[in-house]
């Protein structure tokens, strides 16, 4: 059967067509890699394992950056976490951002995070929390002040999404405040990670 | 058949251009006097791929101290005439040449616009970290 042109310009543009939806898309088996490498998936929409890391390695360096620690009256400043706000349309985990800012400052010397003082009295360490009071107790000093942090981190992640076409855009805000005994705010900051696709890839 | 030839040369160019935005280079303005003291850091580098160093060269280190903490700023030109994009990551060594494992230490995807230059700057993780180490990751 004799090939028409129009069956010929349709085959050619079938096979562009499969050219350009493969783009740079392979079968790749499931492989390692670093958490925090340019080779992870990135999203569009939500928060990627690298997004919080940046965040939080970026909120590090600027409390080390800041005087507000060193201010503190003993040495280390003992940090509490406090309350942050997730005001994403997602269900996350505020620790993935909070634990490595805790690492990040315990490795600088410079801050401890008490495991004992939280929101509500619901201590992280329930046990540890037990324990002080224990010794609180046998010690005679069960009248004794509680040990209160110098500092309390709190804030909140804000998520602005737009689109353009099939182009979307998302936008999350992280915001972090660092209040003293006095209840003022001696360092704060936000750091802002925007997203822009048509869908999730693999490499930033 | 010039059909065909079209289609091909349109998806070929498609192929090729693929998603990439260019923007226009950076002009940019600053005081000549210059007040700062700064204190430039002999550097050694290590270079395995040109292709960085054309959109991502490397002007010089200069260091100071913030909270008994070493600060490192390292200026990047951009000398091409389109943006780039790579990927850089600070690494800390102890005083006895030991990596510091922190979780600063990250890659980061930065684009730097023609023309433009940048400063990356990180702060060491602790006292004992003196000595670092700036990779820097073409974005293929």
């Amino acid at each position: 059967m004799p090939r028409t042109k129009t069956g010929f310009s349709m085959t050619m543009l079938a096979a562009a067509g499969m050219l350009l939806a493969a783009g740079c898309a392979d079968s790749t088996p499931a492989h390692y890699v670093d958490t925090n490498g340019p080779n992870t998936v990135v999203t569009v929409h939500g928060i990627d394992p690298q997004d919080w890391n940046r965040a939080a390695a970026d909120m590090v360096q600027s409390l080390l950056a800041s005087p507000a620690i060193d201010s503190a009256p003993r040495h280390p400043a003992v940090m509490a976490i406090s309350r942050i706000k997730n005001e994403t349309d997602q269900e996350v985990d505020i620790d993935l951002l909070v634990k490595n800012i805790r690492v990040g400052l315990l490795q600088s010397g410079k801050v401890v995070t008490s495991t004992t003082v939280a929101i509500g009295g619901n201590a992280e360490d329930p046990l540890a929390k037990g324990t002080v009071e224990q010794e609180q107790f046998y010690n005679g000093n069960n009248n004794a002040p509680p040990d209160l942090p110098d500092f309390t981190l709190s804030g909140k992640i804000i998520e602005e999404d737009v689109n353009a076409g099939d182009v979307r855009q998302s936008t999350y805000t992280f915001m972090l405040s660092l209040t003293d005994r006095s209840g003022n705010a001696v360092w704060e900051d936000q750091k802002q990670i925007t997203k822009q696709g048509e869908h999730a890839g693999v490499g930033w | 058949m010039r059909m065909a030839i079209f289609i091909g040369t349109i998806s070929t160019a498609a192929i090729l251009c693929g998603c990439e935005t260019t923007s226009p280079p950076i002009n940019s303005v600053e005081n000549a006097q210059k007040s700062g003291q700064v204190t430039v850091v002999p550097d050694r580098r290590i270079i395995t791929d040109s292709a960085i160093s054309g959109i991502a060269e490397v002007l010089g280190v200069n260091e100071t101290t913030v909270n008994g903490l070493k600060k490192i700023q390292v200026r990047v030109f951009n000398g091409s005439s389109a943006e780039g994009e790579f990927f850089y990551k600070f690494e800390w060594f102890d005083s006895t040449g030991m990596l510091v494992d922190t979780p600063t230490s990250i890659w980061r995807p930065q684009t730097i616009e023609a023309n433009e230059e940048i400063s990356l700057i990180s702060i060491s993780p602790n006292p004992n970290a003196n000595d670092f180490r700036l990779k820097l990751q073409a974005n293929e």
